[in-house]
């Protein structure tokens, strides 16, 4: 029988739940920013920061096997005590809404640039916040609903980005590696934020109905993007080439600037309409998290409100203060630095800590 | 004594100042061993009512006074006449008999409460002198249309049988598709006044008890004067009333109520009403016809995919106009840009005041079409397409484009085999217009955004109405987007919930 609860996700939806809430604004500057730290050879560097992603993910489905009904607050409660699990949750919460924040900021930001230059900031992110809110509302099962949706609506969004390979030099790629493999790791710890997201999966993995698939749906998930990245970045170093790549702030969009139909010109900007989509999947996801944690912690109730109140602020933050890329970039730096904490880090941690427990309790 | 002075006593308080709702404790009371006792009751209940017949007989057989009473032009006449008051009057031979009328529905009854139901239904009351028990006489009959070819939902191969306004009948016009015993028929009365009927059909063996049970819940709780119609019914079992969608399909054809029975789905008949109401309904229901299954898979394919593509033409393509005219003129190549320019180079408005212009002289127009007599309802094609098109042009209040434009999405939105769908779609338009307006291509994202966040949180009966898009159930797809070959769709749709997914499967075999 396929009866579903208000509170459980399929599979397909718990891979693309992962997929969504990792690929989103990141994608349009990535190609830049990797080419800033490792020239043409910072591809490489998207696959080591997948196989890392990866790897973290299924260690977080392993801590989770262990605690198949306990979502992030109860398995911090249980493993932490009362106190710590409590200020650890609320760490995780603060970076989940944080998250969110600079990543609608960063959403609205490239609306302005592309779309809206006149528009006042808050208006951007009322028409932000208000489908976001009716989507968030209802629930993990809209948002899983929308993550699949979006993701099957947008496939033809990697059709497009073949096209500009007409013109791109495969060349631009050799040699491999160009100064050695440092450039490339760097590049990797930079860019490590572009892939976090899959610590959601300590939130999804109770709701999800066959738990069996989880790896599965972990390696999915991020293979998707992983393979998105890639493109991405690999159609932009080959069209561009390593030195006209750095002029350009969102070389994702502008390499497609060169495709002109008969019917339509401009087509980027349809295009980073249609990806608009996709950039709501981030930030929902994360809130989601952030406000799904909080009525883990206090009370159903106070999800929604909390809900409200982080949205409602977002909003009057733009009204009160002019939110620039470079503040930006910064919130998206120590994020970042923090990531690496609590999205790769703490895991790891997680995963030793579980073990030992389990030694111990044996021993016992 | 007592019951009589009782009586007595109530029917002093009808002609009181406050009535003691006098109606209540009569309708309560038992049939009396007196006939005379009995039609003053009768009398009593049906004040006022010219419509009432009361023929007074003498049962030969019996030997005993008796009433037969039936409310005129509800009840067959024949039937009462040969069937009922000649067997009655005349010396029968079957003395085995207790009352020899040769008709089928003949049922005791000893309550006045159920005897002024069965009354109102149109059926005949014997009333026998000494009994404490009459008998209740199906002999309903009122004015009704002959079944009629579809009116709405035309169809080129499929059956030309509409429902009509008898439930009965619409029951029989069903049941003739599926001859199944496991075909079930629950019935609930709606309504304080109108007592409308409401029978819910639906094959026991397949479709989920706890969704029946949430639409019988959903229907006992309904607290109206009166049930007119289907839609008005529908309105009241949404899930969501303030969505412009329809949640549920609402048909006038008896094979597509039949087809969907088949694929789990409640059928929900309203007597009076020439429509049904099918539930759960998902959002690809409403872009099938019962032509996509008459011909070949690959031709109705094709013209569904056209039905969604129409469905995104009447829903965006005005406001992508405005878009585009106002805002992003960057996206269309430079020679059309021209043009339109050309085009709307005398037109002194915003493109939103042209197209609202447009929109709602189209919307009127279409409506005019419906409410005219059909002999005039020809000139409105003449006035709108020559004086308001050619006209409104020539004047330089809107441009030719913007014509085509509106033309385009009225043709678009008529293609949808849902009324209702087609209404819904037609109405979100102008929201969508206003957010191209305001904020062009982006706008429309917005506003599509906003669509999709109530679409895919929209439910039919607790059921997922995205269904099979959103959630996603790819066996489900094979008859949505395109219809696959017959053979291939043999999966009963996912958001039925139907307790078994093959529809070749019976109870009968599994025995």
């Amino acid at each position: 029988m396929n009866v579903t609860t208000k509170h459980s996700i399929t599979t397909l939806q718990f891979t693309l739940l992962i997929h969504g809430t990792q690929l989103g604004v990141g994608m349009l500057q990535i190609p830049r920013i990797l080419a800033e730290q490792a020239g043409t050879d910072a591809w490489l560097s998207i696959i080591m920061n997948w196989i890392v992603s990866t790897a973290i993910g299924l260690l977080i489905i392993q801590i989770m096997k262990i605690n198949p009904d306990r979502t992030m607050p109860d398995l911090f409660k249980h493993y932490f005590g009362k106190i710590f699990g409590a200020l650890l949750t609320l760490v995780f919460i603060v970076f989940f809404t944080l998250t969110a924040v600079v990543e609608i900021l960063r959403g609205m930001l490239f609306v302005k640039v592309w779309l809206l230059p006149e528009t006042p900031d808050y208006i951007i992110l009322i028409t932000f916040v208000i489908p976001g809110y009716m989507i968030i509302r209802k629930g993990i099962q809209v948002l899983g609903r929308y993550a699949e949706m979006m993701f099957f609506c947008s496939l033809w969004i990697p059709i497009l980005y073949l096209l500009p390979l007409r013109d791109g030099s495969w060349l631009n790629l050799l040699p491999i590696p160009k100064d050695g493999f440092l450039p490339i790791i760097h590049a990797a710890i930079k860019n490590s934020y572009s892939f976090f997201g899959s610590e959601i999966a300590f939130l999804l993995y109770p709701m999800l109905i066959r738990k069996e698939n989880a790896s599965t749906a972990m390696i999915v998930g991020n293979s998707l993007t992983m393979l998105a990245y890639l493109l991405a970045t690999l159609v932009c170093f080959i069209y561009f080439g390593p030195d006209a790549i750095m002029k350009y702030n969102e070389p994702s969009v502008s390499v497609l600037k060169t495709i002109e139909f008969r019917f339509i010109e401009r087509l980027e900007i349809l295009l980073f309409t249609a990806y608009l989509f996709t950039v709501f999947k981030t930030w929902m996801s994360f809130i989601w998290a952030a406000s799904y944690s909080v009525g883990k912690v206090i009370g159903k109730a106070f999800m929604y409100r909390f809900l409200q109140i982080s949205l409602f602020f977002v909003v009057l933050y733009s009204v009160v203060y002019s939110h620039s890329f470079y503040e930006n970039d910064l919130m998206q730096l120590w994020l970042g630095r923090a990531s690496i904490f609590l999205s790769y880090a703490f895991p790891l941690f997680l995963y030793l800590y579980t073990r030992i427990i389990i030694r111990i309790r044996k021993y016992r | 004594m007592r019951i009589f002075s009782k009586y007595s006593r109530i029917n002093k308080n009808r002609h009181d100042a406050i009535p003691d709702n006098p109606e209540q404790s009569i309708s309560h009371s038992p049939v009396q061993p007196s006939l005379t006792k009995n039609i003053a009751i009768l009398e009593s209940l049906f004040s006022d009512t010219s419509d009432l017949t009361v023929r007074f007989l003498e049962i030969k057989n019996l030997s005993r006074q008796a009433a037969l009473v039936y409310l005129e032009g509800l009840s067959d006449k024949d039937m009462i006449n040969n069937h009922i008051l000649r067997p009655l009057i005349q010396i029968s031979d079957e003395a085995s008999a207790e009352i020899p009328v040769s008709i089928g529905q003949v049922r005791k009854e000893n309550n006045w409460g159920r005897l002024e139901e069965a009354i109102l239904e149109g059926r005949s009351v014997l009333l026998i002198d000494q009994r404490e028990e009459a008998y209740i006489l199906g002999t309903q009959g009122w004015p009704q249309r002959a079944v009629s070819t579809p009116h709405v939902e035309h169809s080129i191969k499929g059956a030309q049988q509409a429902l009509v306004e008898t439930s009965i009948q619409n029951i029989a016009l069903i049941r003739r598709y599926i001859q199944n015993r496991e075909l079930k028929n629950k019935i609930v009365q709606v309504g304080t006044r109108s007592k409308t009927k409401i029978s819910i059909l639906y094959l026991e063996d397949l479709a989920n008890p706890d969704l029946l049970e949430t639409l019988l819940g959903r229907i006992q709780k309904i607290n109206v004067d009166g049930i007119l119609n289907s839609g008005e019914l529908a309105e009241w079992i949404e899930d969501n009333p303030h969505s412009p969608f329809p949640q549920f399909l609402i048909t006038e054809r008896p094979d597509i109520a039949a087809a969907h029975i088949l694929q789990s789905r409640f059928v929900i008949v309203v007597d009076g009403s020439p429509n049904v109401i099918i539930a759960p309904a998902s959002f690809t229901m409403f872009f099938s016809s019962m032509d996509d299954y008459g011909s070949n898979w690959v031709v109705e394919s094709f013209i569904r995919l056209q039905r969604y593509f129409g469905f995104f033409i009447a829903l965006l393509l005005p406001a992508f106009y405005i878009a585009v005219i106002s805002f992003n003129y960057e996206i269309i190549p430079l020679k059309l840009l021209l043009s339109v320019g050309e085009s709307r180079g005398r037109v002194p408005f915003p493109s939103l005041i042209e197209a609202l212009i447009m929109e709602f002289a189209i919307e009127m127009m279409r409506e005019a079409g419906i409410r005219l007599p059909s002999p005039i309802g020809q000139t409105i094609g003449v006035v709108g397409g020559i004086i308001i098109g050619q006209a409104a042009v020539q004047a330089g209040i809107v441009s030719n484009i913007m014509v085509i434009i509106v033309a385009l999405t009225a043709i678009a939105s008529f293609i949808l085999p849902s009324y209702e769908m087609a209404s819904g779609i037609r109405l979100v338009r102008f929201p969508m217009m206003l957010l191209a307006s305001q904020f062009g291509v982006f706008g429309i994202m917005i506003g599509l955004l906003i669509l999709i966040a109530h679409f895919i949180s929209l439910e039919s009966l607790g059921t997922p109405f995205g269904s099979p898009v959103a959630p996603i159930h790819f066996a489900d797809l094979k008859d949505s987007f395109i219809r696959f070959p017959m053979w291939k769709i043999m999966k009963i749709p996912t958001n039925t919930r139907a307790l078994q997914s093959d529809r070749r499967k019976h109870k009968d075999d599994t025995k």
